[in-house]
């Protein structure tokens, strides 16, 4: 059973779902409800939930006033509210001319919805960092990812509160393109549920030579046969066809040399 | 009995240029109010603040020239005559204002120039404050502290203004002094990693970490950290913070300026007499 559901929750009692870092819990209340979340794990953990019968002490919490009450609430993934910069821990280098194919695990976001539409609030399962991709005078704030791009080849990891991006690079110029960071447009992705992971549309990026954008084109589909996939949310931004968008930097860059 | 004829009232010439004037006042104003204000919400959406506030102005001086020409002419002033006595007056109170003038000009080359815009918060001299409104003979100003500063054009023009917000990240950099015998690499590795932990601070451009001097009471070092301009105080209170308290945990030592006096030589200790206490008055 896919941990997507619809949970429900009396007036009086507590859900309390964990997933990644985050620890959330969402109690019913007279109108309303009440939500607070601590991100203390150490370590990330899958989506599980329990309910409580009371509210757990202890915490900070927010109150959503909502003009009609429902018991049940919507559990679903998002992608982060911003793009995100992942930092390969290794320098990769592509040859002009090559295609190479990676996978990069984006920490996914729940959103909460009461009822069928309403939504109530979105909270991250992972406090990622902020960065700017960019040059200093214009660019703009996105979040940061420390981790591993791993090429497709290899077996994939556990991804316990990820969204596996598959991202095909084309280097379309004469010179080795030197990937020391990569700023990925979430915002335009939707997730879909696999077999064993959660993935969102495949990217693909035509790198194009030092100083030029890049075309970057976001399938419109799941990135294997319709039959192995569920569509779980749709992308925050839609977008149709590509775009061009600086997509590369380059340390050299960063540093304003 | 006075017989009052309404109907050769209306047909005389001047009720209908009356009636004209009083249409083009009492219509011609509220529309061109609304007008401006139309085409300013219009040109704030595509442009900025302070285009829209140009535009406005414009717009609305333009129509009022418009109506009061239009105003005189209906009620049969000669334009030649106004416009000769307006030439003359302005001659006149030219020299008269020669600054006023000055201003304006300075006005017009800062609208062009747009070395700031409506809402960005500037330096000028001492003063700090949000840009209020670009006006043709001042800029107005909104101090952090809420008092209101107008500063003539021709000032801005000649001095150095700047502006805080233009680019949507900043440095923040702190000057940190600490003792001679602390382990500088030790220090700086600390201070990355309280970078790295402040969720205000960005990864990247990264911190600034820069040994810059041996100073006379303390070795020197400049921590430079980028955030998001709106992010100022939060940054500004809680790197602070956490500097002191990080130093505090692991025993670094923040001196303050102080002197060593020898007395000739630095292994003879500095000769110290003890008198006796005065005694308590009973």
């Amino acid at each position: 059973m896919t941990p997507w559901n619809n949970y429900s929750v009396k007036p009086g009692q507590c859900l309390n779902l964990e997933q990644g870092f985050l620890s959330l819990h969402l109690y019913s209340g007279p109108s309303e409800w009440h939500t607070a979340v601590n991100y203390d794990r150490e370590g990330p953990v899958p989506l599980t939930s329990s309910a409580l019968t009371e509210k757990p002490g202890g915490n900070e919490w927010r109150r959503w006033i909502l003009p009609s009450q429902s018991e049940n609430v919507n559990i679903l993934p998002a992608m982060p509210n911003r793009p995100l910069v992942v930092r390969p821990a290794f320098v990769m280098k592509i040859p002009g001319g090559i295609k190479a194919e990676f996978n990069v695990g984006i920490p996914l976001w729940l959103q909460v919805y009461a009822g069928k539409d309403r939504r109530v609030f979105e909270v991250p399962t992972e406090i990622l960092s902020n960065t700017w991709f960019g040059p200093m005078e214009a660019g703009e704030l996105c979040y940061a990812l420390k981790s591993s791009i791993h090429p497709a080849s290899e077996p994939l990891k556990p991804f316990i509160h990820k969204a596996i991006c598959p991202i095909q690079i084309l280097n379309d110029s004469k010179d080795d393109l030197d990937l020391q960071r990569i700023c990925i447009q979430i915002q335009h992705l939707s997730i879909y549920q696999g077999k064993d992971h959660l993935w969102t549309n495949r990217v693909r990026i035509s790198y194009r030579g030092e100083g030029q954008t890049s075309n970057v084109t976001i399938d419109n589909k799941a990135p294997g046969p319709k039959a192995e996939f569920v569509q779980l949310a749709e992308p925050r931004e839609k977008i149709t066809g590509s775009f061009v968008k600086k997509t590369f930097s380059s340390f050299m860059e960063m540093a304003g040399i | 009995m006075i017989h009052f004829n309404l109907n050769h009232f209306m047909h005389q010439p001047w009720f209908s240029a009356f009636l004209r004037v009083a249409g083009l006042i009492l219509l011609g104003l509220p529309v061109l109010q609304t007008v401006s204000v139309l085409v300013s919400r219009a040109v704030r959406k595509r442009f900025s603040e302070q285009a829209a506030m140009v535009a406005r102005k414009a717009l609305f001086y333009t129509g009022m020239c418009f109506i009061v020409i239009t105003t005189f002419k209906e009620l049969g002033f000669s334009l030649t005559a106004i416009m000769g006595t307006a030439g003359v007056i302005g001659v006149a109170v030219g020299f008269a204002s020669q600054t006023s003038l000055s201003n304006v000009i300075s006005g017009l080359f800062l609208i062009g120039e747009k070395p700031f815009s409506v809402g960005d918060l500037i330096r000028v001299g001492e003063r700090l404050g949000v840009v209020v409104s670009i006006d043709f003979l001042s800029v107005k100003l909104r101090t952090l502290d809420n008092l209101f500063v107008r500063i003539p054009n021709e000032n801005l023009i000649k001095q150095e203004v700047v502006n805080v917000t233009r680019y949507p990240i900043r440095r923040m950099d702190i000057d940190i002094g600490m003792a001679y015998k602390e382990d500088i690499t030790r220090v700086m590795r600390l201070l990355k990693d309280i970078a790295e932990k402040n969720p205000f601070c960005l990864d990247e451009p990264e911190p600034l970490l820069l040994f810059a001097n041996f100073g006379e009471s303390a070795l020197e070092i400049k921590f430079g950290v980028w955030f998001v301009k709106s992010d100022f105080i939060k940054v500004k209170n809680s790197i602070m913070t956490q500097i002191k308290e990080r130093f505090d945990a692991e025993g670094i030592e923040i001196p303050f300026p102080h002197r060593t006096i020898y007395t000739g030589s630095d292994t003879t200790p500095f000769p110290v007499k003890l008198s006796e206490p005065e005694k308590a008055k009973r």
